[in-house]
């Protein structure tokens, strides 16, 4: 029976050395993990805690950004209703989707009001809190019909839409990532719809670069630019991005890509790709 | 000091003491190795990367806890095998029936062929593996675990880990039948 080990030592000998390429943005994801995982060192639970904590207090906030946004207009139910359904991501427009617009109106004008009494009691918390800027609602109107700042297509699972918008200079392993994420869904019921267009302009709508999420837990995300380098990294899931380079500059127009790993509130992980094409 | 090679020991003080530098010469290190093992247990390359990082997480977080005597690369190593094993374990099921004498057929018509195969070869081969016998295989075999440690890992029994060792390696003699005769 023991002859039978020299297969065993065959295959310890050739590839216990066995090496594989490590695409650099893997360090990135993993140093910036260490970095806020310092605290765990020292704080054990208490980080993972508080990231919870901290992500439900985010979820809050976002919500009352809305109302505070929209206290004189009559649109509040709407935006508020969006965003109290992660699912629904607001601006669904599809080239074809005024239709939809529409009838996303239709259940969302039954806000709850028990929401919006309690929400908007804390409107401080707005400023000083992260800046959840986000557009005006009236904006968010035009936009459904005038910019596309999500595409989303409630049809198909994977988050890499638009293929007509992808621009080859992205890297070749986009469409293997993406034939991946496809076999990933459905394990996880979050970050279903990613978004992959946004536009930095000020004006007041789409200007920032955000993930809706829940409890996320080992939030990383990482956006590349065109040439693979590392432009923007975070390990918060409530994390927004302007569009600034760390020089300051802003970051020129064109196709970007994203790629997030997390934990949902199962612990499993969740890893995720898309391309973002940034519109000035 | 700026490339001077540092010991495993001195390294891993500096990334205790967040040097960062020092963090990321081990990460650097051991990534592709690692990386090597990760992809012999997933299933995709994308899996296979988030063992990695979760692994090296892990290994960061956990530093302060290696004690010096033992080998370095053989300590991340087993968590990296323990990361992907997580990963897949909800996916995996190791079918429990034991035929153990039918699977002991004559692999050794085969090693002349196995020893011509090229590292990378030899992973994708493994790779074509069903979960079990892939996992159960590269324990066994490449990293070396006694089938004892691999039942008490995978939570089944030792005679589970044996015939899943065994047909992953009739697995492995079809295989090569098919592609040769292919040929």
């Amino acid at each position: 029976m023991e002859n039978k080990d020299e297969i065993a030592e065959l295959f310890r000998e050739k590839l216990s050395g066995f090496e594989a390429e490590v695409r650099p943005e893997l360090w990135t994801a993993v140093s910036s993990q260490i970095v806020s995982g310092s605290a765990i060192v020292s704080g054990g639970l208490t980080w993972v805690t508080k990231s919870l904590l901290f992500l439900a207090a985010a979820g809050v906030v976002t919500g009352a950004v809305f109302i505070f946004n929209s206290n004189d207009s009559k649109e509040k139910q709407v935006i508020n209703s969006k965003e109290n359904q992660p699912k629904e991501v607001k601006n669904v427009s599809t080239p074809t989707g005024s239709d939809k617009q529409d009838s996303n109106k239709g259940p969302n004008t039954e806000a709850k009001e028990l929401d919006l009494v309690y929400e908007s009691v804390i409107p401080e918390k707005i400023e000083t809190g992260m800046k959840v800027e986000f557009t005006e609602p009236s904006q968010i109107q035009e936009t459904a019909t005038v910019v596309d700042p999500v595409i989303t297509n409630e049809e198909v699972p994977t988050t890499n839409v638009s293929p007509e918008k992808q621009t080859p200079s992205i890297p070749s392993n986009t469409t293997e990532l993406s034939g991946q994420i496809a076999q990933e869904v459905q394990e996880a019921e979050q970050l279903k719809q990613l978004p992959n267009v946004f536009t930095p302009n000020n004006d007041g709508s789409n200007d920032l670069f955000e993930i809706k999420s829940e409890g996320l837990t080992d939030f990383q995300l990482v956006i590349l630019n065109e040439s693979n380098k590392v432009i923007f990294n975070s390990s918060d899931a409530s994390f927004s991005w302007d569009g600034t380079l760390s020089s300051g500059d802003p970051a020129p127009a064109g196709t970007y890509l994203y790629y997030l790993t997390a934990k949902d509130e199962k612990q499993h992980v969740i890893s995720r790709s898309s391309l973002l094409k940034l519109i000035r | 000091m700026k490339d001077a090679p540092m010991d495993d020991a001195t390294l891993i003080k500096e990334c205790l003491s967040g040097n960062v530098r020092a963090q990321k010469t081990l990460f650097e290190k051991f990534a592709p190795k690692m990386m090597g093992v990760c992809v012999r247990y997933c299933k995709t390359r994308e899996q296979a990367e988030d063992a990695l990082q979760e692994g090296f997480i892990k290994t960061f977080l956990k530093l302060k806890d290696f004690k010096l005597q033992g080998s370095f690369e053989g300590w991340i190593r087993r968590i990296m095998v323990n990361t992907a094993l997580d990963l897949l374990r909800k996916e995996m099921k190791i079918s429990s029936e034991i035929q153990p004498e039918e699977a002991l057929s004559k692999l050794e018509t085969q090693d002349t062929i196995l020893s011509e195969l090229s590292a990378s070869e030899l992973v994708s081969l493994i790779r074509t593996m069903p979960d079990g016998y892939r996992v159960v295989f590269n324990m066994f075999a490449v990293e070396g675990y006694s089938h004892q440690e691999i039942a008490e890992t995978l939570g089944v029994t030792e005679s589970t880990s044996k015939s899943q060792y065994l047909r992953a390696r009739a697995y492995l003699r079809e295989r090569l039948e098919k592609e040769n005769s292919g040929k």
